[in-house]
């Protein structure tokens, strides 16, 4: 026969089984499908701007190596010679005409944009005429060393009528000759660069004042410079990672100045661990001793550099044989060996750049100062595979100010978007909480990945 | 029973909507009835069902397939109960108080109650007596991880076990009383 409390525990469970086949309303899936497809949502969102971040790399990286590839020296001597040598063989080998058209199919490719247009109002006689007139406009380039002179000349149909066969044959070989080898000497110093992915020379601007907006999105490491005055746990404690982004706007000044603010979210924390084989108990209250009957005892907190948690209904009392008295048995929750602290903020920066290097891609420094709005402060445990919150951190100012610098590379995708990367380093000015014993001054390293569209 | 559960539970971890119908489908009665076996209130119950199945989806990717997966579910929807009383304050444990020594003066015999009779009996026991209750004879845990899962002192987890079942006990007896007495 069971035991007469087992019996009842039977019973009991017996109806308790029967009980687990009932009908939940349908309107308790049609809740859950709608919660699920929220958050597959905002996951998806979360994918996207991931994406939008690792494709603003991939090109980042991609257009850096182009650039870097060509402007190799082995490539710019490829191409200057391309340029220069074979019309000099060509000027060996055969007759001055033959040159001197050579080397003005050369010129006019690369100095006359409106070739077509002269091509279209002349005759074919008129245009071995434009040939030889060119290179006449050549050879007084070579004197004034102006290439108006040469579009200008090319263009004025008084130098047509000039064109006779004397013309021709009065063309200067030596200073062909020389031109071309100085020209040589002159793209090396220019340093003619290809740009892979998209190049627009630059033009003055309508405006000195731009516009444009941005979003940006960044994944980053936080951990924190910290000092604390009074008894503490010694705790192991690391960093952690976190996404944060939002949206800037930037004012374009004038030169190489611009100027930026926004709104942005930012996360920081930091996790501290115990080992779970020690058993050791986050510290406490000092208490020690008995409680008189019917006294509160003290509560269960958890002190680490951030600051105080004081972990919620951990409390309890355990009795003893004494009717007065009570032994204080603080029962934190058994599964907790780590905790996550993270605060959670909305950041006003006020950032100033300075534009290094103004090609493609454009490289800026920045630097500034943010005010961070507190909107979330928790502190969890993980249980049974669950995150769950414990409580929040005691004492944390509401308002933080932190600095920052970094370094942006932007590179244009076409005339109004362009992506851009940016490490930045974030510093707080000032110690996150309250608490004079202590000094919690979080910092972070995070790079920025997003797109700036000009208006 | 839902066939190719571990197929089913691979989709839901992958995020599939129509896996997680499937399985909802599979186990929404069961843990339903453990929410109203914990639960005085239906509502109530239904909220945790719903609260327990969007945790359980969410974290699904935690479940490694160690073990059963409707062990898992059990546990979690438990969990969600717990913590769904204990935010709304709507269990409050009686102080400890020296265990209680129960004299049974006989045992009851099988015909003597119902089900239905045991069903409606745990619709009244106070929730603070029931969840203990529930907590030890149905899942099967020690006073020591029901002090862990309330909160509570291993005294107060004994006495209010000791106190359900007094309290069971005792209607239990009064029924029968007024069975007997009907059929008189």
């Amino acid at each position: 026969m069971l035991n007469k409390d087992q019996h009842i525990d039977r019973i009991y469970k017996e109806a308790f089984s029967n009980m687990e086949d009932a009908t939940p309303p349908s309107f308790i899936w049609d809740n859950i499908n709608a919660e699920l497809s929220s958050q597959r949502r905002i996951k998806r969102q979360l994918f996207i701007w991931r994406s939008v971040a690792a494709v603003a790399s991939i090109l980042f990286i991609t257009s850096l190596f182009l650039f870097t590839i060509s402007q190799s020296p082995t490539k710019q001597l490829a191409v200057n010679d391309a340029m220069t040598s074979e019309p000099i063989k060509t000027m060996k080998a055969k007759n001055a005409d033959h040159i001197s058209m050579s080397h003005n199919e050369m010129v006019i490719h690369s100095k006359i944009e409106n070739k077509k247009d002269i091509s279209k109002q002349e005759s074919p006689n008129e245009q071995s005429s434009l040939k030889s007139t060119q290179t006449t406009a050549h050879n007084k380039t070579y004197n004034s060393e102006s290439k108006n002179v040469v579009t200008n000349t090319a263009h004025r149909p008084e130098d047509f009528s000039k064109l006779t066969a004397q013309n021709i044959n009065s063309i200067d070989l030596t200073n062909d000759i020389n031109y071309l080898a100085n020209k040589k000497i002159e793209k090396k110093k220019a340093k003619k660069t290809y740009y892979p992915l998209y190049y627009t020379q630059d033009k003055p601007s309508k405006n000195n004042h731009q516009i444009a907006i941005g979003g940006a999105v960044s994944p980053s490491y936080n951990y924190r410079e910290a000092s604390y005055d009074g008894v503490q746990s010694n705790y192991d404690e690391a960093g952690v990672t976190s996404m944060g982004g939002g949206f800037n706007v930037r004012l374009k000044g004038v030169k190489r100045w611009s100027f930026e603010s926004g709104v942005l979210y930012s996360k920081i924390g930091q996790e501290s661990n115990r080992d779970p084989i020690i058993e050791q108990e986050y510290e406490r209250t000092s208490f020690s001793g008995l409680l008189p009957k019917g006294q509160a005892a003290p509560l269960v907190k958890a002190q680490n550099s951030m600051g105080t948690i004081t972990v919620q209904e951990t409390v309890n009392t355990q009795a003893t044989s004494s009717d007065l008295w009570r032994a204080p048995a603080y029962q934190t929750p058994k599964q907790i060996t780590n905790i996550s602290q993270s605060l959670d903020y909305i950041e006003v920066p006020l950032l100033a750049r300075y534009a290094i290097y103004t090609g493609q891609p454009s490289i800026n420094i920045l630097g500034g100062v943010s005010t961070n709005f507190l909107i979330n402060n928790q502190a969890t445990t993980t249980d049974n595979y669950n995150e769950v919150s414990i409580s929040e951190t005691e004492n944390i100012n509401p308002i933080a100010i932190s600095s920052s610098i970094g370094l942006g590379f932007e590179m244009p995708l076409n005339k109004t978007i362009s992506f851009s990367i940016e490490p930045r380093f974030k510093y707080y000015l000032n110690s996150i909480s309250t608490n004079d014993q202590v000094t919690f001054k979080p910092y972070s390293l995070g790079v920025f990945g997003g797109i700036i569209i000009n208006l | 029973m839902i066939t190719n559960l571990d197929a089913n539970i691979k989709a839901c971890q992958n995020g599939k909507a129509q896996a997680q119908k499937l399985i909802y489908e599979a186990f929404a009665p069961k843990m339903y009835g453990i929410c109203l076996g914990y639960c005085k209130e239906r509502a109530t119950a239904e909220d945790c069902l719903q609260e327990g199945f969007i945790k359980a989806f969410t974290k699904i990717e935690l479940f490694r397939f160690d073990g059963s997966f409707e062990g898992w579910l059990r546990r979690i929807m438990v969990n969600t109960v717990i913590e769904h009383l204990r935010k709304k304050r709507i269990v409050t444990f009686v102080d400890e108080y020296p265990p209680l020594r129960i004299e049974y003066e006989e045992q009851f015999e099988e015909d003597e109650y119902s089900t239905e009779d045991i069903m409606q009996l745990m619709q009244e026991l106070p929730p603070k007596y029931r969840m203990v209750l529930n907590l030890y004879a149905v899942e099967g845990y020690s006073h020591q991880e029901i002090s862990s899962a309330l909160n509570i002192s291993l005294g107060t987890s004994k006495s209010n076990l000791s106190r359900a079942r007094q309290w069971l006990k005792k209607r239990m007896e009064e029924r029968i009383i007024e069975k007997n007495r009907a059929i008189c």
